[in-house]
């Protein structure tokens, strides 16, 4: 017998694939049959992974019922087995399969739900870094600044739905105001969640045209625009954008590539 | 380019101008604009927002997913969709 | 030989400080800890849960460890699986462990990773020569990454291979034997085991290493029906007090600790079930003088 066959039989039926090879490695009786007895550690394994998504994506489990939920995340768990030792670590992949899964369609916003509630886990457990010394930007040359690249501050990150997704987060925690029942879905938000002096904000910017156009800014920079696009896009607004950017520690370092 | 080139010029001098040299986080806090719609969630001390890890077995019946459950039973049942409020906007 | 950094040396515990019955550290009972700071011989923090850097849990454990000496308790090891040490885990394992001191750093006799994929769940072993020759193989190359001894704990099976060819407790004494590591010995996973496979646990008991045993597991199950299924969830059952007597009888005066992971209760409730082990431990020493001491 090779070890080796057995566990990949075993990790092949555990996630949802032939069972037939790793049930044949085990002993049956009359109490509980080969196949029961492997199905204890499938359900186990599917159990302590369905309790880690529930406790990553509380809210999502809550817009669908823990019935719904569970279900769902044995076909998610199936698909997407863990590849990390670290539970903070899985999951990334939920919103994904959210937005092509058949039984979600008549809740569309189901997976920008969840990849709040990602980054939002994401955001919480940042480094907070020391920001850069932007005064050696004035020590680069002409051809050097305008392929400047920023960073944005890593405990922060920005997120664009179609659905009014931050209510609906919002609607879940405790001592909330916000009722599910107010809540107009069908409204685009661009939001900023970061985490500041130990609280969680999910800020969405303002219906002000500078604010929105910032939301923007700082979006370019997370695709990683370079100094020279940013001019071209944003024009003379680029002078406020950047201090704006780098006085409220939205923009964290800088690189000369 | 050299409208850009300018443009950048005129950029980093006003960063150069703000003296911000020694921002932390914290400046943030209250900055203008940015938090006009939505609160903030004070995220509990125990709030470490991951499952643990243990050394325990679970139960989930195998086999669960192929009576699949299409019912959803949450929240989302709660929501009334189309409905329009202006202006309901939480301010923190 | 080991680094000293800040945090270690203030530490005023050793290893010679884990004694008595200590709690499994729990993040539901971090704030009531902190603020009541009740009287806990010591606490084991599952490491798994410390391992990434500059989390809130990893503060707690920086805070807690101050006042309480701890042990370490992993699930990510998999000592028993086929794919290469996880160096990743291990180093951060190393880390952690220079900055926190644990008294020793214990982990399960099973797999839990393979092929790339980890399961989180502890899946057994087939039980032969062989078997137990790799995982000697792996348990001396952590011990020689860690700088130290590592501790092994028996796990409670729901299956048995039909490739085993020997007893547990035969693989058990020769893994723990030809690595030289120490043993954790879990006495309701030995009960649980023992119902669910029908042998006898006293003979697995007492066919165990007295003198390798670091540390005593107890813990409740639940009662399926068709199986017991090692839960943590529940207080400790009657035939396990039972059989734990026999165990401090076999092992002496080893230091014992409560888990408990499902359905936690207040902390005041596991501390209870940690007096009831203090009491019977104590009565059996004092009525016995221990052998393995
Ligand atoms: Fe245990």
């Amino acid at each position: 017998m090779d070890i080796k066959t057995l566990q990949g039989d075993f990790i092949e039926a555990i996630f949802g694939g032939d069972k037939s090879s790793a049930v044949s490695h085990v002993i049956g009786d009359d109490l509980l049959t080969a196949e029961q007895r492997f199905g204890i550690y499938k359900g186990s394994v599917h159990g302590i992974l369905t309790q880690a998504l529930g406790t990553m994506f509380p809210v999502c489990k809550a817009l669908v019922g823990d019935k719904f939920f569970d279900n769902m995340c044995d076909l998610f768990i199936n698909e997407y087995p863990p590849k990390t030792t670290y539970f903070a670590e899985y999951g990334g992949d939920l919103p994904t399969f959210l937005s092509t899964f058949e039984h979600v369609k008549d809740i569309p916003y189901l997976a920008d739900v969840a990849r709040l509630e990602w980054t939002r886990q994401i955001v919480w457990h940042a480094k907070s870094v020391e920001v850069a010394d932007f005064s050696a930007l004035s020590e680069l040359n002409e051809e050097q600044q305008s392929n400047v690249v920023f960073q944005l501050a890593k405990n922060m990150h920005l997120i664009e739905s179609e659905f009014r997704i931050d209510e609906l987060w919002f609607a879940h925690q405790p001592d909330t105001d916000v009722k599910l029942e107010d809540i107009e879905i069908n409204h685009a938000v661009k939001l900023i969640i970061r985490k500041d002096q130990g609280t969680l904000k999910i800020s969405m910017m303002s219906k002000d045209e500078n604010d929105r156009d910032f939301w923007d800014f700082l979006h370019a920079i997370s695709l990683g625009y370079n100094l020279e696009r940013l001019a071209e896009q944003y024009g003379e607004a680029l002078g406020n954008h950047l201090s704006q950017g780098i006085e409220g520690a939205w923009i964290q370092s800088f690189t000369t590539e | 380019m050299s409208n850009n080139t300018n443009l950048i010029k005129t950029a980093l001098t006003g960063i150069m101008a703000t003296g911000l040299l020694a921002v932390t986080s914290s400046a943030m806090a209250g900055k203008p604009g940015m938090e006009k719609c939505m609160g903030v969630a004070a995220a509990g001390k125990n709030d470490c927002g991951t499952s643990e890890h243990a050394c325990a077995g679970m139960s989930k019946t195998d086999g669960q997913a192929e009576e699949w459950v299409y019912v959803k039973e949450g929240t989302c049942t709660k929501l009334a969709g189309g409905k329009i409020k202006v202006g309901k906007a939480k301010m923190k | 030989m080991k680094s000293q950094n800040t945090i270690s040396t203030k530490n005023p515990y050793n290893k010679n400080k884990i004694q008595g019955c200590g709690i499994g550290l729990r993040i539901d009972h971090f704030d009531v800890i902190e603020e009541q700071k009740p009287d806990v011989p010591w606490f084991e923090a599952l490491s798994d849960n410390y391992l990434l850097e500059d989390t809130l849990q990893r503060n707690y454990l920086y805070h807690i460890r101050n006042d309480y000496p701890i042990t370490f308790h992993g699930v990510g090891m998999s000592i028993g699986s086929t794919e290469p040490l996880n160096m990743d885990y291990l180093k951060r394992l190393k880390k952690l462990k220079d900055e926190v001191q644990p008294a020793w750093i214990s982990d399960h006799l099973c797999w839990t990773s393979a092929h790339g994929v980890v399961t989180h769940d502890l899946i057994p072993l087939p039980y032969t020569t062989d078997v137990a020759k790799h995982i000697v193989d792996r348990i001396l190359q952590v011990q020689d990454f860690l700088g130290e001894q590592i501790v092994i704990e028996n796990v409670s099976s729901y299956l048995q291979f039909k490739a085993t060819d020997m007893t547990e407790w035969d693989f058990i004494n020769e893994v723990t034997s030809h690595s030289d590591c120490k043993l954790l010995l879990d006495v309701n996973n030995i009960y649980v085991s023992a119902q669910n496979h029908k042998f006898d646990a006293d003979e697995y008991l007492f066919a165990m290493p007295a003198e390798r045993v670091a540390e005593i597991h107890l813990a409740g199950y639940e009662d399926k029906g068709t199986h017991l299924l090692d839960t943590h969830s529940r207080p400790v059952t009657e035939p396990v007090w039972d059989l734990f007597k026999k165990a401090v009888k076999h092992v002496g005066d080893v230091p014992v600790l409560i888990e408990w992971d499902n359905d936690i209760p207040p902390l005041e409730r596991v501390l209870e079930e940690s007096a009831t082990a203090r009491k019977y431990q104590q009565a059996v020493l004092s009525k016995e003088s221990p052998n393995g001491h």
